[in-house]
């Protein structure tokens, strides 16, 4: 204590004081090297103590003495307030008259000299603030919460009069540099940005709200630096990515735009507010993507077309950053899968149709006969299935599955796999159903049929996820339903089941897609072939107590009950005599079958009854022969075995067959060489006089030979030219199913939907017709697709049956009871 | 006297005094014309104990009336008679009743309402809808669930052709109609179901031409299937 210190009630005295003192806090001015100096070093603590004594003595007497003197008036908070406020005011003098007189070396730029006087006058702020404790506590607070807002603490004091004097002057020119460097870095120059970086906190330190100083807002930050900041990053990537596309390709922008969003963020954390973050954010997705969107897009399709994943993912990464640009590149995705499916099922018809060409290069108009049915069912389902397995790929790794774009991925889907070119071929009429159902439907069979060709290598493997996985997409699951069930009748009836585990395991999957409801026939169908299996084995032991038993009297037998309506079977009902061969075996078992479930009908469905006979024909001495034939053919075969030859008279009489269904049994018979005919011709076919003659020694290649299978239900128009008639017949047939199962499952479907609007409507009494509508496809779509038109008929149907009534507006109906 | 009655209570009194004078007023005071009764046995001609009047002593009677057989305003006239079937003759009951309850006593009277009705025809298209739609009923055979085309087709005409001085409230066009008579018979239909002949008239009054059907056609509205397909008819042959 060198000096003695000011009497306490002297302002003059205690000013002149503390007033070195505080220019020492502050730092001389011209003396650039007591920035760089620890203040403490500056200011020795001997001399610190001396101005915080001065100013508490001052503030001490003061406020005691105006209370001494003034007891009776009641004036003693203003006249602390007046003293208080003297040296306050003389401190603020002080400050401005420093910081005006603060000048920059020359050479050194504006931004260097502000960020390093701020430095310096920050730390000196806090001193003074220490300094003047004792009046930041009692008169400062006195002052302001007396509501002088204009009171600050000596901290805030500082910073409120360097935003006055060095700020708001110069705010312009600082700003101004600051931008430079970053624009500097920007451009990828290596520069210190430390500067920059002070001076941005800066902008946040002055935030100060006179209101509430503990607050600290951003209003000078946002005011003074983050808008030029924004407008100038704006220009900044609006010339840059303008220029980047004008000379490179958008491929490249999408990486450099990445590129430059990701320095962008980075830079944030460093140096900007993380208020400016988000602003940030918008303003580089508005500048470097919204408005490139278009180009981005373009580019989008040409990505999916390289198939190249890590491009493909950053452009979505980058398309992400703008939730409203996604709905539309999900559209695109959309659009662009369904084509590329569509494509790749017409390029694989024109694949097929080149390869088949080559083949039959030669035999010119088979090509057009054939040019309908061309593609195998394994190769088309494995067609979509690549096509959506690339595509899931690539929704998964490029999109993380946003759901939009799985979304974007199912429509597609659903919308390739149903309709493609050969689903649904070009000039077909609007109402044609999907072939998509039935080529599924034959793929599983190719599955599960046990063939005799084993050249199934790894690649076309089949599967029954596959199967699974194009039944999710159908929309006319009960198209499929009926080509299913109808392969799979063969399958059971034939016995060419790979293995029923393999049936019920397809089945089970099935139903655990769909419904217990859509399997129901299916399950129905396997139940009753074990049903006849043990039928099978009753009957056996049966017949073996019978007293007549023979082998020869009851050959072997395998009988199949179906149940009507489940099967696809029609009854028919067809002339025919049983040969009597047969006859104690269809007796017992029709005996049997009433004993055990009276009350059920037997019909029996001969068309499709087949058996194996054997016929010792051959050369002597070679073994017989094990012939595959229709009941039909049985019981002509048999009759060869009183006599050698037959006419066409003699079948019919002793069968009761129609013509057709004999000459239609014949055909096989004659082009295997195993009867001949006389007169030749297919004219003849159908003549009673015509002679069949059993050719005796019989000559074939093979043992085992199926006559069965070249059957046909039936035979083309008697007359037609000799070669063609095999295929010809065989298409026409095919046409008569497919007609065949088109209109069942039409009536089906109306039948579905008629029960469906009763149901709706008894539940809700009246509805709009847009309403019911809808609420029948919803209902419908695990089915099918439910068309406007069949829904409209089925209404139709139900107002002339009265269950339905329009009300008067026209436009909705009402139930009625 | 009523407010005693109802101790007091104004609005009580008011009800029972309408309520009461209604009776009063209802009963009788029109008695049933005995020029009716006359004009119903003159046009009764072949057998005075049947109280029935046949199809010939109708048609008489409306062209004594001077009209048309073929003008709407007879449609009217089956209406105000409650009649339930061209084929059944007309009941004494129904002649005189009918007419009555219609406010006519006189030859004349009736002249007068059934031109009032053709006028009414003419200006109101929920007037015409109610006698449009009654005509299937009055038209169709007996035990016949749907109506025959041609009978439809000549109904049809019978409302709508433009050729005709009458106007009705209801216009479509003569192409319109023809094309609509076209695809019916090209299309082997041969019934008219009750909610197909009663849509229609809604379909024309909304769309009474084609360039309408063009432009305002919604295939998701209520329509009949029928009149879906006329429209795709009509699309398929570029008209629209």
């Amino acid at each position: 204590m060198s000096e003695t210190l000011p009497r306490p009630d002297d302002l003059e005295a205690t000013w002149n004081f503390v007033e070195p003192g505080i220019h020492q806090i502050l730092g001389r001015d011209g003396t650039p090297s007591s920035a760089l100096k620890r203040v403490d070093k500056v200011l020795s603590p001997a001399m610190y103590m001396e101005v915080y004594t001065a100013i508490y003595n001052y503030c001490v007497n003061k406020s005691s003495s105006a209370g001494q003197f003034n007891t009776d008036n009641n004036r003693q908070s203003q006249s602390s307030l007046l003293v208080g406020g003297e040296i306050y005011q003389k401190l603020q003098r002080c400050l401005k008259d420093y910081l005006c007189k603060l000048e920059r070396d020359t050479n050194e730029s504006f931004l260097h000299f502000y960020v390093r006087r701020w430095k310096r006058f920050t730390v000196g702020a806090i001193f003074l603030n220490h300094a003047f404790d004792y009046m930041n506590r009692y008169w400062v607070q006195k002052e302001r919460s007396d509501g002088k807002r204009h009171i600050f603490d000596i901290n805030t004091l500082c910073l409120m009069t360097w935003k006055e004097v060095m700020f708001d002057n110069n705010v312009d020119q600082l700003v101004q540099e600051v931008m430079q460097v970053i624009t500097l870095q920007r451009d990828g120059c290596a520069i210190s940005h430390t500067d920059a970086n002070v001076a941005i906190r800066s902008f946040v330190a002055l935030g100060i709200d006179p209101q509430d100083l503990k607050k600290l807002n951003l209003n000078v930050y946002i005011q003074y630096f983050e808008k030029s900041f924004l407008d100038y990053t704006r220009a900044y990537y609006k010339r840059f990515s303008e220029q980047f596309l004008e000379n490179r390709t958008v491929a490249e922008y999408i990486f450099a735009a990445q590129e430059k969003i990701n320095d962008e963020e980075s830079r944030i954390v460093l140096h900007l507010d993380e208020h400016t973050k988000k602003l940030l954010s918008e303003a580089l997705n508005t500048v470097l993507i919204t408005d490139h969107s278009q180009a981005l897009e373009g580019e989008f399709v040409a990505l999916l077309d390289s198939r190249d994943e890590h491009k493909i993912s950053t452009l979505y990464g980058l398309m992400q950053r703008d939730i409203l640009l996604l709905p539309k590149l999900a559209q695109a995705y959309e659009s662009y899968v369904r084509k590329a499916g569509e494509v790749e099922i017409s390029r694989l018809i024109l694949n097929t149709k080149t390869k088949l060409n080559e083949v039959t290069d030669e035999n010119a108009p088979q090509r057009k006969a054939s040019a309908n049915f061309i593609v195998p069912p394994n190769e088309y389902v494995k067609k979509l299935i690549e096509v959506y397995e690339t595509f899931t790929k690539i929704t998964k790794d490029c999109f993380q599955n946003g759901p939009l774009f799985t979304k974007a991925l199912d429509n597609a889907c659903r919308a390739y796999i149903n309709v493609n070119e050969l689903s649904i071929p070009p000039g077909s009429p609007k109402s044609a159903t999907s072939k998509t159902p039935e080529m599924l439907a034959k793929y599983s069979d190719l599955l599960l049929k046990r063939s005799n060709k084993t050249t199934v290598d790894a690649s076309s493997a089949l599967s029954a996820d596959d199967i699974m996985t194009i039944f999710k997409f159908l929309t006319d699951k009960d198209a499929f339903e009926n080509h299913y069930r109808r392969l799979f009748a063969k399958r059971l009836i034939h016995g060419t089941s790979t293995s029923e585990e393999d049936e019920e395991m397809v089945i089970q999957r099935l139903q655990s897609e769909n419904s217990m409801e859509y399997t129901g026939k299916i399950t129905k169908m396997l139940q009753d072939i074990r049903l006849s299996k043990q039928l099978e084995v009753e009957f056996e032991s049966a017949i073996k107590i019978a007293p007549d038993y023979t082998r020869e009297r009851y050959p072997a037998f395998q009988p199949f009950v179906l149940a009507e309506t489940m099967w696809p079977f029609s009854y028919q009902d067809v002339e025919f005599n049983l040969p009597q061969e047969l006859t104690p075996t269809h007796g017992g078992l029709e005996k049997l079958y009433s004993n055990k479930h009276s009350g059920r009908v037997l019909k029996w469905l001969w068309p499709l009854c087949r058996g194996e006979m054997v016929a010792d024909i051959g050369k002597p001495g070679r073994p017989p022969f094990v012939f595959t034939v229709t009941l039909f053919q049985m019981s002509i075969l048999l009759l060869f075995n009183e006599r050698s030859t037959v006419t066409l008279e003699d079948i019919q009489e002793h069968t009761n067959l129609s013509t057709t269904n004999i000459a239609s049994s014949l055909i096989p018979f004659i082009r295997w060489k195993l009867l001949q005919q006389t007169p030749v011709g297919l004219d003849a076919l159908s003549k009673p006089d015509t002679v069949f003659k059993i050719a005796s020694p019989y000559k074939a290649l093979k043992t085992k030979i199926n006559f069965a299978a070249g059957v046909k239900s039936e035979v083309p128009g008697l007359g037609g030219a000799g070669n063609g008639v095999g295929t010809g017949g065989a298409t026409a047939a095919e046409m008569s199913e497919a007609q065949k199962i088109e209109r069942e499952l039409n009536t089906e479907r109306q039948i579905f939907l008629e029960a469906c609007i009763v149901r709706i409507m008894k539940a809700r009494r009246r509805l709009p017709h847009a309403t019911l509508v809808n609420e029948c496809i919803a209902q419908s779509h695990q089915r099918f697709n439910a068309k406007v038109s069949l829904i409209k008929r089925a209404i139709d149907n139900l107002i002339a049956k009265e269950y339905l009534q329009r009300c008067s507006d026209g436009e909705s109906y009402e139930y009625l009871a | 006297q009523f407010l005693s009655n109802n101790n007091g209570e104004l609005s009580y009194a008011l009800n029972a005094f309408y309520d009461n004078f209604e009776n009063g007023f209802v009963e009788d005071i029109r008695i049933v014309s005995q020029q009716l009764v006359e004009l119903f046995e003159k046009y009764n001609d072949d057998d005075k104990s049947d109280a029935k009047m046949n199809t010939d002593g109708l048609v008489r009677f409306v062209e004594d009336l001077g009209f048309e057989l073929e003008d709407p305003a007879t449609l009217c006239l089956a209406h105000d008679l409650n009649c339930k079937s061209l084929q059944d003759p007309i009941t004494k009951d129904q002649f005189v009743g009918g007419w009555h309850s219609a406010f006519c006593d006189t030859f004349e009277d009736i002249k007068n309402t059934l031109v009032e009705q053709r006028g009414r025809l003419q200006r109101s298209p929920e007037y015409l809808e109610t006698i449009y739609n009654y005509t299937y009923g009055l038209i169709l055979e007996p035990d016949q669930k749907a109506l025959q085309l041609q009978s439809a087709v000549e109904y049809w005409n019978l409302f709508f052709d433009s050729s005709t001085d009458v106007k009705l409230a209801v216009q479509p066009s003569a192409t319109l109609l023809e094309l609509w008579q076209v695809f019916l018979s090209s299309q082997g239909y041969v019934k008219i179901s009750r909610d197909v002949w009663q849509m229609f008239f809604k379909f024309i009054k909304k769309y009474s031409t084609v360039e309408a059907i063009k432009s305002e056609y919604n295939e998701l509205d209520a329509w009949p299937l029928l009149i879906d397909e006329f429209y795709e008819d009509l699309e398929e042959q570029g008209l629209v």
